[in-house]
């Protein structure tokens, strides 16, 4: 597989892929979102779309991503997020905030571009009365949005700009078929790249098999949530054993279902890892399959 | 970002075979449009004109538990929450997570994120109370919680990390005063 990559890169003339050789990108800081109101989220978001401009370390596309917490159903026709104040906001109030950091980063723009993510989680999702047809549609309204968001971009000319989702998806803090469903939702709406930051929490190390993970998830549901679709992994590098985790779910999948490849990793401070070993330590055992992307939280 | 995603998905779309190539060289076909989207973006705006920021109005939250269904940003592997502490004065919020280490509840574990609104930086400190000598240790420690809501005007300035890394046990107090709990 790795041969065919590089073959096909040469054609397209970008060289090969010298995957050992490749130093992690630096990092991009993603954001924990925490607001009182949608006046104050808007403002927030204005500031996170700036600094990340003025902070932006290269010319290539970097992740912009705002985590507002977990998804949620609020009313029988609206969705939404419940943030990490515990504020319930609608997608209404998120878009808003988005095309705020829209404005920010435009308004700061010094380098590069950005792909904006609108990221949520699948935080306890059952526990509090939804179903797995409430969390497609916040999956499939999660899409919705970002795509309104690239509209606004569009008919402002950010042509720096994307846009597309994101989900810390945790096999802890849900069950299976409910956070399937988020994934299986962005899908059908079919606009946003649907970037997996989560965890492969509980699922073995080692080998390619359908291994036990935690909270009754198997190593293909991971795998699921994370490329079936327009899924893509950027999984949480803390410790070395998540690289371990991620490269047994990225064997699974190659050994079944065909090509898989990474969208590059998230790290923190504050953990095991550095966010350059997060990244170096994926990279080693996924050599040219992890691409050159590094949201930091904490960063 | 995707640099080698897309380049496949280029090669399948732009050669005109859409996404039937896309699918022999090994992109999946359901993203190749998307990875597509991701490689025309442009570096430049072509609109110059600076939009409109919204008012700058810091709204302070004043310091208080977290509802136990409140979500936690961290990661199970890092830390299993037992409850958590925000503040903020509008400038600097301050999120304490305080609960067991991931992959071993008998260590208790202390998670403080911190944003500097202003300064437009977020940091994520990681704290474990010292381990008791092997002599006087307990089999097991409970995880620190906060018990009690912090003090009337508690604020971001009032570092209750440095009450968790000492002790799990007990009303602490902060170098500035303010009355931390921790159980």
């Amino acid at each position: 597989m790795r041969l065919r990559l590089a073959a096909i890169a040469v054609v397209a003339g970008l060289g090969p892929f010298p995957a050992a050789a490749r130093a992690a990108p630096s990092p991009v800081t993603a954001w924990y979102v925490y607001g009182t109101n949608a006046s104050e989220l808007a403002s927030y978001a204005y500031a996170r779309g700036c600094d990340f401009a003025r902070a932006q370390p290269d010319t290539r596309l970097r992740l912009l991503l705002l985590d507002f917490g977990a998804a949620r159903k609020l009313s029988s026709t609206t969705w939404g997020a419940v943030d990490f104040s515990n504020t319930r906001f609608s997608n209404a109030d998120i878009l808003d905030a988005l095309k705020r950091a829209a404005d920010g980063y435009h308004n700061c723009h010094a380098r590069g571009s950005v792909d904006i993510a609108y990221g949520s989680t699948n935080y306890r999702m059952s526990g509090l009365g939804m179903t797995a047809s409430d969390a497609w549609s916040a999956g499939w309204h999660q899409s919705e949005r970002s795509q309104n968001l690239h509209g606004y971009q569009a008919s402002h000319g950010y042509d720096s700009q994307t846009s597309d989702a994101a989900a810390d998806m945790e096999p802890s803090w849900d069950a299976v078929t409910i956070t399937k469903a988020l994934v299986d939702g962005d899908e059908a709406q079919g606009w946003a790249l649907y970037f997996d930051f989560g965890s492969a929490d509980g699922c073995p190390q080692s080998g390619s098999a359908d291994g036990a993970c935690t909270n009754g998830w198997r190593v293909s549901d991971v795998a699921y949530v994370s490329f079936a679709g327009l899924a893509l992994p950027l999984p949480e590098i803390y410790y070395a054993a998540n690289a371990s985790q991620w490269t047994v779910v990225r064997k699974w999948w190659e050994a079944g279902e065909g090509w898989y490849a990474f969208a590059g990793a998230t790290a923190s401070t504050g953990v095991g890892l550095t966010p350059a070993a997060a990244w170096n330590t994926l990279n080693s055992s996924n050599s040219g399959l992890v691409e050159p992307e590094l949201a930091c939280f904490g960063c | 970002m995707l640099r080698l995603l897309t380049v496949l998905a280029l090669l399948g779309l732009g050669a005109g075979g859409g996404i039937a190539l896309a699918a022999v060289v090994g992109t999946p076909p359901d993203k190749a449009a998307a990875l597509a989207r991701l490689a025309s973006v442009a570096t430049t705006d072509s609109n110059t004109e600076p939009a409109p920021a919204p008012p700058s109005d810091p709204h302070p939250i004043p310091g208080r538990i977290l509802a136990s269904d409140a979500p936690a940003p961290i990661s199970p592997a890092v830390l299993e929450p037992s409850n958590g502490w925000l503040v903020s004065d509008g400038r600097t919020l301050v999120a304490v997570y305080a609960g067991a280490a991931g992959g071993d509840p008998s260590v208790g574990r202390v998670v403080v994120v911190r944003q500097d609104l202003a300064a437009g930086t977020q940091t994520v400190r990681t704290v474990e109370p010292e381990r008791p000598e092997p002599s006087r240790s307990r089999p097991h420690r409970s995880a620190p919680r906060w018990r009690r809501r912090p003090r009337r005007g508690a604020s971001v300035s009032g570092r209750p990390t440095a009450a968790c890394s000492r002790s799990t046990s007990g009303p602490e107090r902060s170098a500035a005063g303010e009355a931390a709990h921790l159980m």
